[in-house]
């Protein structure tokens, strides 16, 4: 398995993907949640060439699974999906299975999971993006070998005409005379000049699939942050630009937890970090009342979801320092919205982060150290003011939510407890299905009390930051820590 | 002494097998979808491909080194190698199949897997189909040439063993007939036959097949038996392969599929096969390119006069059966397109686009026609 995993890293890393994808270069989707009776961590690592196979592996928390079954959903498909495959054991580990799935075209896919034990079976959905994300170009020694291939075919094709009509026409024995060897040299001349015809119209068909291809590759929302005065506030305001991406819209967007926009402020230097939820104005533009942020250069990370369960995470950057956008004629901002929180805290090196209100937050961290590519359980346990277990209250329906950034900005994920996916994308499949049991309230799910914990595989090796939010007495705390992950 | 020699036996059978396996592998694909590279079909394929290779280099390796002066006179030379020419066209077309095997891959993981046919790697590996096809019509044409020049010596055994040569080179026809038909199946679907399409491809490149085999064979319908082949091999496909279950592994599935998705029914190729056979019996009275005209034209018509109507057919509840076959369709045909509610294309504007895009079929059926008598000119000749 470990093996797989780091070929399937080290496939990533090959592939170099040229354009960021939802949860900025963390493609894989990762999701915690109850199959029946029984607790599932499910990884999805998503082809990046579609069609293309996605790999599937699933922890089932029991001793007692009979069989672990996976089937892809096409959204647009309605649920025509083929029949389950089976997941494989994966030998020397108790409780992990593996497959893999075809994913057949762009756009909005989920895997559903189906686990059968002796107690029963159940079954969870897990939203996959089915995107183009690289471009994979020819390694020199397979274009060698095929020009070279090439070569000696197209050389023996215009051999094998020539002795076509030089020697093939007379009886056994006879020798071409001067009639035939001119028809030779005019057929070696013809040949010539309609092989390198068909390679040129080869090549420019080569040309066209590869530009379709490139059209093709995902390429997310285009985002422009500004800042205007509204009286004594500060309100961004987020412009969407659809660069164009088959059919995708961004009239389509649906509220995930009550948000039809989820942003992420980090300062640069990291330590002023905000979660804000801006509204929608007009089709394309958002805004939202800044908290009083230091004045520095932010990185913005907006996620959002499309009708279709399609989640995309939209990037760009907004400067605090530099002079306000022209007052508009409107000075009016947009009311405080409760949910949104931020914090100064500079992330600690350390396991425990200490509030000034005398609470602390503390990564319970497993001995080993963290590896890309591997299913991580990040724990973190939250302390009241005096050393008591803190009493965590939902902040929007989630006992905790978790940013994690690396150093240069290549990758950005927002994490809850269930996962890496957006529960606007789990109802949108869910919609799909007649009957399907209503989508469970996952406030207190994954918290023992005053512990929080995250799936995560960390996408490649670095220096990273994880910023924990959890909601205690109506506020919401906010822990910082650094990463490294080998 | 058996009628074919071995090696002709070989090149022919190895010619069927990748006839037989390319046929499976798209049904595979309409119904399954979902295939490794050691499927059964592909490795009908590539089994052709290997004994066409390994018998043809086999020969040539002989001839070259190992064989008399008697052998060496009667092969021909390439880059110093010498054998019999269909050998070569055998040996070049396997190379070209397994050349195409990494390009491929390549392709597939680059692009994604295919959802047409026809692509560049496959359009390498077509090239070398139909070498090795070439190669076993012209190992059938050189023992059938020999067969008609000799002295007629063993009597009854002779004259059958010049019936089996003859019926080789018909029978290698056919079945390339049938690698042609399947390289231009999309375009051929019964969607397409109201449309100029249809009858543009098919005229750019059956006439000359025919008019090759009619004018290089010494049956007496020679383009009406490879004909024959090519519609006995695709109604037997259609036959057979639904009587194999098989159900989808890839989505989306937007139709119900319990067995193998066969091609579909064969064209109408019969009727203009006969009237090529016909109006052949005119070649010693009309210039080159007369003659040309009258097969090209001659193909058109009947083909037009029979394929259409027959498509009418084809589209009515009363070929929905097990015996034509109309109601089977790729797990991947949405309900909505044309061909799921039997209804047909409108690739042509309007009546004037139709007539347009006929007149420019009748064009490519003459020029067609004209390469095809050239090749058979040719092959007529071949001796070694």
């Amino acid at each position: 398995m470990r093996r797989a995993r780091r070929a399937a890293l080290a496939a990533l890393v090959a592939l170099a993907p040229t354009s960021a994808h939802a949860h900025v270069g963390s493609p894989d989707v990762v999701y915690e949640g109850m199959a029946g009776g029984t607790r599932v961590l499910v990884l999805v690592r998503p082809p990046a060439v579609v069609p293309g196979l996605a790999e599937v592996t699933v922890r089932a928390d029991a001793d007692d699974v009979a069989r672990v079954r996976l089937q892809p959903l096409y959204y647009a498909a309605g649920g025509g999906a083929p029949r389950p495959d089976d997941a494989a054991r994966v030998p020397g580990e108790a409780r992990l299975w593996s497959g893999q799935l075809w994913l057949m075209a762009f756009g909005s896919y989920s895997v559903k999971v189906t686990v059968e034990t002796a107690r029963g079976a159940g079954d969870v959905m897990v939203p996959v993006p089915a995107l183009a994300t690289a471009r994979r170009g020819m390694r020199a020694p397979l274009a060698a070998l095929l020009a070279g291939l090439g070569l000696v075919l197209c050389g023996g094709a215009v051999a094998i005409v020539s002795a076509g009509v030089r020697d093939a026409v007379l009886p056994p024995g006879e020798e071409p005379d001067e009639v035939l060897r001119r028809r030779d040299r005019r057929a070696i001349g013809v040949t010539t000049i309609v092989l390198a015809a068909l390679v040129a119209i080869g090549l420019r068909w080569w040309g066209k699939v590869d530009e379709a291809y490139l059209r093709n590759m995902y390429r997310p929302i285009g985002l422009h942050a500004g800042v205007r005065a509204a009286g004594d506030a500060r309100v961004a305001r987020f412009t969407l630009e659809d660069p164009g991406w088959l059919d995708r819209k961004t009239s389509d967007l649906v509220p995930d937890h009550g948000k039809l926009m989820h942003a992420f402020l980090v300062g640069d230097g990291a330590d002023a970090f905000a979660h804000v939820h801006p509204v929608r104005v007009d089709p394309e533009t958002f805004e939202v009342r800044l908290p009083p942020l230091p004045a520095a250069r932010y990185r913005v990370f907006a996620d959002v979801v499309h009708e279709d369960g399609l989640a995309e995470t939209l990037t760009t950057s907004l400067d605090l320092a530099e002079p306000l956008l022209a007052p508009s004629a409107s000075t009016t901002a947009p009311a405080v919205d409760p949910d949104d929180s931020w914090a100064r805290v500079t992330p600690t090196s350390a396991t425990t982060q200490t509030f000034a209100d005398g609470g602390a937050m503390e990564w319970l961290r497993e001995p080993a150290s963290l590896r890309a590519g591997a299913l991580a359980s990040l724990r973190f346990r939250v302390t009241a003011p005096g050393g008591a277990p803190a009493v965590l209250e939902p902040y929007m329906g989630m006992a905790s939510h978790a940013a994690i950034l690396r150093d240069d900005g290549s990758v950005f994920v927002h994490v809850h407890p269930i996962g890496t996916v957006p529960m606007a994308a789990q109802e949108a499949f869910a919609r799909l299905t007649p009957g399907a049991a209503p989508t469970m309230d996952h406030s207190m799910h994954h918290a023992s009390g005053d512990v929080v914990s995250f799936p995560y595989a960390f996408p490649k090796p670095g220096r990273y930051r994880i910023w924990v939010q959890v909601k205690c007495d109506g506020r919401v705390l906010t822990g910082a820590f650094e990463a490294g992950v080998l | 002494m058996a009628p074919l020699s071995w090696y002709l036996r070989s090149v022919v059978l190895a010619a069927a097998s990748i006839t037989v396996g390319l046929v499976w592998d798209i049904s595979w694909h309409m119904s399954i979808g979902r295939d490794t590279f050691w499927s059964p079909p592909h490795m009908a394929i590539y089994l052709g491909a290997i004994v066409a290779g390994l018998a043809s280099g086999w020969v040539i390796f002989r001839t070259t080194f190992a064989g008399g002066a008697a052998e060496r006179s009667a092969g021909v030379r390439v880059w110093g190698l010498r054998g019999p020419l269909g050998a070569f066209y055998c040996s070049w077309g396997a190379g070209a199949m397994l050349t195409s095997a990494p390009f491929d891959d390549w392709w597939h993981n680059a692009y994604g897997l295919d959802v047409k046919i026809l692509s560049p790697p496959h359009v390498v590996l077509g090239f070398g189909i139909i070498a090795i096809h070439m190669g076993a019509m012209l190992t059938a044409l050189v023992e059938q040439n020999r067969s008609e020049a000799a002295p007629d010596a063993d009597g009854d055994l002779h004259r059958r063993r010049r019936a089996w040569r003859r019926f080789a080179f018909a029978f290698s026809s056919g079945l390339f007939l049938s690698i042609v038909g399947l390289f231009i199946y999309e375009d051929t679907i019964r969607v397409f036959m109201h449309s100029s399409i249809c009858y543009q491809v098919a005229c750019g490149l059956f006439p000359s097949l025919l008019a090759a085999t009619a004018r290089g064979s010494r049956l007496r319908w020679p383009a009406t038996t490879a004909a024959a082949i090519y519609t006995a091999l695709g109604l037997a496909m259609l036959w057979i392969l639904p009587l194999f279950p098989a159900e989808p592994k890839l989505g989306p599935v937007l139709q119900p599929i319990t067995h193998l998705v066969p091609l579909e029914f064969p064209l109408l190729l019969l009727p203009p096969a006969f009237a090529i056979d016909l109006l052949m019996r005119l070649e010693a009275r009309l210039s080159e390119w007369r003659l040309a005209a009258a097969l090209g034209l001659g193909f058109l018509v009947v083909f037009l006069a029979v394929q259409w109507p027959w498509a009418d057919f084809l589209m009515s509840p009363a070929s929905r059966n097990w015996i034509f076959a109309t109601n089977a369709f790729p797990y991947y045909r949405s309900p909505h397109s044309n061909g799921a509610r039997y209804l047909f294309a409108r690739w042509d504007g309007g009546p004037l686009a139709l007539a347009r895009g006929l007149a420019w079929a009748a064009v490519f059926s003459i020029v067609s026609a004209r390469l095809g008598l050239m090749r058979g000119a040719w092959m007529r000749r071949v001796q070694r």
